[in-house]
C-alpha cells in the first residue's frame, strides 16, 4: 500500500492510495456493506455504481461466526469469497448497520459489540483471527470507542486500551505488511486526543483511523477537534474517519485534512425513502435559482425528496435529471413511488445507487 | 411404489406379441419382463400408477444396466428397433379410455421450410413452430416488444416488478417475457395511472414482451374476498372487509389505494390490460379451486366460455391465445397430467399454449413433452427468496447446515453472476438474514429456469429432445415420492412418443433406483454434501401423492 499526496491547499489534501495495480483517489467514501455485501446491491449493479475500482468498507463484527473465519481463511479471504478482487477492502472496526459499538460496555477483555447473537465483547485475539482470514488491503486495528459524553477518566482508560490493543494487533497480525491504520480515540477531550495521537504516531503504522466521531459529540465542536487531533498526526500517513454522516459533515471533515470516509448516510435515507437531490457540481449551482418567496415560506428542503409522498405519483422524471447513476437513467420517481407503496425491495435497491 | 422397469403400453395385440417374440430372442438381457406383462395383462391392479410394478419374487438379475434409457420408437422405421416393445397392459386400457388419442406427427425434428403457423394480417403477431418431436414444439412468437422461443419459462412480476431484480438484471438472464397481474397493478398504481404514462413498458422500463394474466388467479387464491356472479367477480378492497360476525375473520388492512368494493368483468378486465399494454393478455376465466368437484365445475366452464366471448369482443387489439389454465394447485399430479394432455391433444397446433402456474422443472419437461409451450410460476423467485437453489441435480437448501462448509459455487456448470461470484458457505450465511441473500438466490433460480427453457428449445430444434430428458432425469436426485412421477412417466410416455423408460436398478433387495435419499445413507453426497440439503416437492404435493396411492 502506498499513499502520495497530490495537491493540498489550507489543510485539505488530494492524493492517490495505491494497492498493486488498484488506484483510489482520496477524498474518497467507503461503501458501507454488511458481510462484504452493500445492502441492496448485487455485484452486477455494483459495476454501475462504482465504475472504476472502489473501495468498500468491511466489519470484522460481521464476520466473527458466520461464515466463522476458517471456512474465510479455506477461501483464501475476503476477496476471494466474495469475488472482489478488482475493489479495495478497508476492514473497520465499526459496523454502522445496527452492531453499535456499544463504548460504555467495554471491558479490558475486549470492545462491546451488540450482535443479533446478543452483546460479543471482542478481544485483539478474537478480532486477528478474524483480520487474519479475512486479509482486507487495508484494517483498523480494535479501538475501545467511548462516547462523547463518558467521563475524562473513562476516556483516558479507553486511550489506554486502544493503545494496548493496538500493540496487541500488531504483534498477531500474520502478514507484516503496511496495511494497518491506528485508531486515534479520546472523545472531545483535547488532551487525551493528543496524547492518543501521540503515542500512535509513535507506532508502526501506516495510517491512522480516528475513532469515537459520530457517538454523541456536538456537531459544531467536531470541525474544531478533527483539526486540532491531526495537528499532532504526520502529514504522509493516511487519514480515515467513519461516523460522519450528512455531506456537509464530510466537507467539513476534508477541510480538516482526512482522506477516507465512510458513511451511513445513504443507506439511512433509503431505508426511509428519500433520495437525495443537491446539485453535486459548482457549475450547476450556478445556474442554480436561489428559492422564491413562497417555498422559502413553505420551508422545502432542497436536498432530498421524499419518494413515499402522493407528489411524485405520476412523475415521470428521474430522480435528478442529468444524474448519470443507473436509476436516474433507467427509471422514474413514479415507478419507485409505486415500488415503495408496495414494499418491494426493489425500491431499496434503486435509492441505494 | 416404483420398484422396476415401467414398460410403456401398447393397444394393438399384433404389436404386443411382436414385443414379446423380440424380447424372447433378445434385446438387452431383460428376459423375464414378458412374463411380468403377460401377468399383468387383464389384470385390475388397485393403483394404475404402478405400471410395470414387478412382484418381489421376479428374478432381478436382468437389471444390470446402470443408466436410465429412454428410447424413441420411430414409426416406419423398424430396421433399427431400438429396444423390445412392451407388451399391452391393464393400464393401457384405462389410459385410453380417459384420453383421446393423440394425433401423430412425421417423426421430423427438422425445420420446415416455410413453418407452420399462421400469419395474421396485421402483421404484429405470428406463432410459427419451428420444429416437432412428436407432441412437443419448439416454436417462435412474434409479440410486438420481442421475439420469444418457446417452450418458454415466464418469471412472475407482480406487481411491476421481479422481487429484487432490476430490468438490466433480467434482461442479462435472457428473460423473454414477464408477468404482471392485473388485479394488482389496477389497484396499484392504478390502470389511469399507467395509460397516462404509456402502458406498463414505460413504466418500469421493460423493453422486452409483457404478458398480463386477468385476475381469474385471485378468485380462488382470494376466495374469500371475492364474490362470483355471472356479472362478474366483486373484490373486496382489503381496507373495507371487516369483521363479518358470522364467519369471518378480519382481515388486516394494508393500503390499497380506495376502499370501494371492485367489480372485475370481462370487459373491465380486458380494458385494464390494454391499458397496461401488455403483448398478451389473457381473458377473464370463472376458476375454481381444483380440489372443486361437482356441478360448481361445469358451471364454470360454461361461463369461462361466455366471458371468454365477451372479452373478445370487449378487446381493442387482436392478439389469439390459447391457455390451459386452472391446473396450479396441488392437484395430483396423475390427473395433471392426463388433463395437460387432454388438452394439447384437443387445442390448435398453430397457436401456442400456455399453462398457467407449471413451476417445478420436472413439471416444465413433462408438461413440454405434452406439447405445451409457455409457463409461468412464482415458484423459482419465493424458493429462492426462502433460501432453496435450483441445481441440476434436485433443489439444494442452502440453510441447512452442511451448506456453511462447503465453499463451492451453487452450480458449477451455471454461468450466472451468483455461481461465477459466490460460494455456498457464503450464501448460507446470508440467505435468510439479508434482503440481498434472497435477491441472489432468485437470481439464480431465474437463471436456472431461462437455461432449461432454451435447452428445451435447441433440444427440440436440433432433434435431440428425448435424449436432453434423459439427462435431465438421469442427473435429479430421485426422492421416494418422486419414484411414483417416473411412474406416471410410462403412462404419458406412450402419450408423447416416448416409448420406454427404462430404470436400472442397483439395490437389489430393494428393487429402487439408485440415488433415492432412501438409499443414499451417506453423510457426504458429491452435489448436495449431505442427504439433508436435498428439497423436494412441497408438502401439498407430497400429501396429494400419497393419498392417491393409499400410502
Amino acid at each position: 500500500m502506498k499513499f502520495l499526496l497530490e495537491t493540498w491547499s489550507a489543510g485539505a489534501r488530494a492524493g492517490l492510495l495505491m494497492f498493486g495495480e488498484l488506484q483510489l483517489e482520496t477524498p474518497c467514501l467507503l461503501m458501507v456493506t454488511k458481510k462484504g455485501l452493500p445492502a441492496h446491491i448485487t455485484h452486477d449493479l455494483l459495476e454501475n455504481v462504482l465504475p472504476d475500482a472502489g473501495a468498500l468498507q468491511i466489519s470484522p463484527i460481521h464476520f466473527l461466526e458466520s461464515p466463522p473465519p476458517s471456512i474465510v481463511a479455506s477461501v483464501g479471504g475476503v476477496h476471494k469469497l466474495l469475488s472482489l478482487q478488482r475493489r479495495v477492502v478497508v476492514g473497520i472496526a465499526r459496523d454502522s448497520f445496527g452492531q453499535e459499538a456499544d463504548g460504555l460496555n467495554g471491558t479490558k477483555f475486549g470492545a462491546a459489540f451488540e450482535t443479533s447473537s446478543g452483546r460479543r465483547v471482542v478481544g485483539p485475539k478474537k478480532y486477528m483471527e478474524a483480520i487474519n482470514a479475512l486479509r482486507p488491503d487495508l484494517w483498523a486495528t480494535l479501538p475501545d470507542e467511548v462516547p462523547a459524553w463518558a467521563t475524562t477518566k473513562r476516556h483516558r482508560m479507553s486511550v489506554d486500551r486502544t493503545l494496548r490493543w493496538l500493540d496487541d494487533c500488531l504483534t498477531l497480525n500474520a502478514v507484516q505488511d503496511n496495511s494497518v491504520l491506528g485508531v486515534v480515540v479520546g472523545g472531545s477531550n483535547v488532551e487525551e486526543r493528543k496524547r492518543s495521537a501521540e503515542a500512535t504516531a509513535r507506532r508502526n503504522v501506516s495510517g491512522f483511523s480516528l475513532g469515537g466521531f459520530g457517538l454523541g459529540e456536538i456537531p459544531q465542536e467536531r470541525a474544531a477537534l478533527l483539526k486540532s487531533t491531526i495537528a499532532y498526526l504526520p502529514e504522509e500517513k493516511v487519514r480515515h474517519v467513519s461516523g460522519l454522516g450528512m455531506p456537509e459533515e464530510v466537507l467539513e471533515g476534508v477541510a480538516a485534512g482526512i482522506d477516507l470516509f465512510d458513511s451511513t448516510y445513504p443507506h439511512s435515507l433509503t431505508m426511509k425513502g428519500f433520495a437525495m437531490t443537491f446539485p453535486l457540481w459548482m457549475e450547476q449551482q450556478n445556474g442554480y435559482h436561489p428559492l422564491s418567496e413562497e417555498e422559502h415560506a413553505a420551508d422545502m428542503d432542497l436536498t432530498k425528496i421524499d419518494l413515499h409522498s402522493a407528489v411524485h405519483r405520476c412523475d415521470v422524471n428521474p430522480i435528478v435529471k442529468g444524474c448519470k447513476c443507473y436509476s436516474c437513467r433507467k427509471h422514474t420517481r413514479a415507478y419507485i413511488h409505486h415500488l415503495l407503496n408496495v414494499h418491494e425491495m426493489l425500491a431499496q435497491t434503486l435509492l441505494d445507487m | 411404489m416404483i420398484s422396476g422397469r415401467l414398460t410403456p403400453v401398447h393397444r394393438d395385440r399384433r404389436k404386443a406379441a411382436q414385443h414379446r417374440h423380440q424380447k424372447r430372442g433378445g434385446g438387452k438381457g431383460k428376459e423375464g419382463a414378458n412374463e411380468t406383462n403377460s401377468r399383468q395383462a387383464g389384470k385390475e391392479t388397485e393403483n394404475d400408477e404402478r405400471v410395470g410394478s414387478e412382484s418381489a419374487d421376479e428374478p432381478v438379475a436382468r437389471q444390470t444396466a446402470s443408466v436410465l434409457q429412454l428410447q424413441v420408437a420411430i414409426p416406419g422405421r423398424s430396421s433399427d428397433q431400438t429396444g423390445p416393445k412392451p407388451a399391452c397392459d391393464a393400464v393401457s386400457f384405462r389410459a385410453n379410455r380417459e384420453i383421446k388419442r393423440p394425433r401423430r406427427f412425421p417423426p421430423v425434428s427438422t425445420v420446415p421450410p416455410d413453418g407452420h403457423g399462421r400469419e395474421p394480417a396485421d402483421g404484429w403477431t405470428s406463432a410459427q413452430v419451428l420444429a416437432r418431436h412428436n407432441l412437443a414444439r419448439a416454436s417462435r412468437l412474434t409479440l410486438p416488444h420481442h421475439v420469444v422461443q418457446t417452450p418458454m419459462f415466464m418469471p412472475v412480476g407482480t406487481q411491476g416488478v421481479i422481487k429484487g431484480i432490476t430490468c438490466d438484471q433480467l434482461e442479462d438472464l435472457g428473460c423473454q417475457i414477464i408477468l404482471g397481474n392485473t388485479y394488482h397493478l389496477a389497484l396499484r398504481p392504478g390502470a389511469d395511472l399507467l395509460e397516462q404514462i404509456g402502458g406498463l413498458h414505460k413504466f418500469m422500463n421493460w423493453p422486452r414482451a409483457l404478458l398480463t394474466d386477468s385476475g381469474g388467479f385471485q378468485m380462488v387464491s382470494l376466495l374469500h374476498l371475492a364474490n362470483i356472479t355471472e356479472e362478474g367477480v366483486t373484490f373486496q378492497n382489503r381496507l373495507t372487509s371487516g369483521v363479518d360476525l358470522m364467519t369471518r375473520v378480519t382481515v388486516c388492512s394494508q393500503s390499497p389505494v380506495d376502499g370501494t368494493p371492485m367489480l372485475l368483468t370481462p370487459e373491465e378486465s380486458i380494458q385494464i390490460q390494454n391499458k397496461i399494454g401488455a403483448d398478451i393478455i389473457m381473458a377473464l376465466d370463472d376458476v375454481v379451486k381444483t380440489t372443486t368437484t361437482g356441478p360448481r365445475v361445469e358451471e364454470a366452464m360454461h361461463r369461462t366460455i361466455r366471458w371468454i366471448d365477451r372479452c373478445v369482443a370487449g378487446n381493442v387489439l387482436a392478439r389469439q391465445i390459447y391457455a390451459i389454465g386452472g391446473l396450479s394447485g396441488g392437484e395430483e399430479k396423475d390427473s395433471f397430467w392426463r388433463i395437460v394432455a387432454q388438452c394439447t391433444a384437443g387445442l390448435p397446433e398453430d397457436k401456442p399454449r400456455y399453462v398457467m402456474g407449471v413451476g417445478f422443472p420436472l413439471d416444465i419437461v413433462v408438461c413440454s413433452a405434452l406439447g405445451a409451450d409457455m409457463y409461468d410460476c412464482v415458484y423459482p423467485t419465493r424458493t429462492g427468496r426462502f433460501g432453496s437453489a435450483l441445481i441440476p441435480e434436485g433443489v439444494l437448501k442452502l440453510t441447512n447446515a452442511s451448506m456453511a462448509t462447503d465453499n463451492r459455487p451453487l452450480d458449477p456448470s451455471c454461468t450466472c453472476m451468483v455461481c461465477k461470484k459466490y460460494t455456498r458457505s457464503y450464501l448460507h450465511t446470508i440467505v435468510t438474514k439479508e434482503a440481498l441473500g434472497s435477491q441472489l438466490v432468485s437470481y439464480h433460480n431465474i437463471a436456472y429456469m431461462m437455461k432449461l427453457s432454451q435447452d428445451l428449445h435447441t433440444s427440440i430444434l436440433e432433434g435431440r429432445f428425448p435424449r436432453f430428458v434423459q439427462d435431465f432425469l438421469q442427473k435429479q436426485v430421485w426422492t421416494p415420492l418422486m419414484n411414483f412421477t417416473l411412474s406416471i412417466w410410462d403412462s404419458y410416455n406412450y402419450t408423447s412418443g416416448i416409448d420406454k423408460v427404462e430404470f436400472a436398478l442397483y439395490d437389489k433387495q430393494h428393487l429402487k433406483p439408485k440415488n433415492t435419499l432412501d438409499t443414499l445413507r451417506i453423510e457426504k453426497h458429491p452435489v448436495f454434501s449431505s442427504s439433508a440439503a436435498i428439497d423436494y416437492c412441497p408438502v401439498e404435493i407430497q400429501l396429494d401423492i400419497r393419498r392417491g396411492l393409499k400410502l
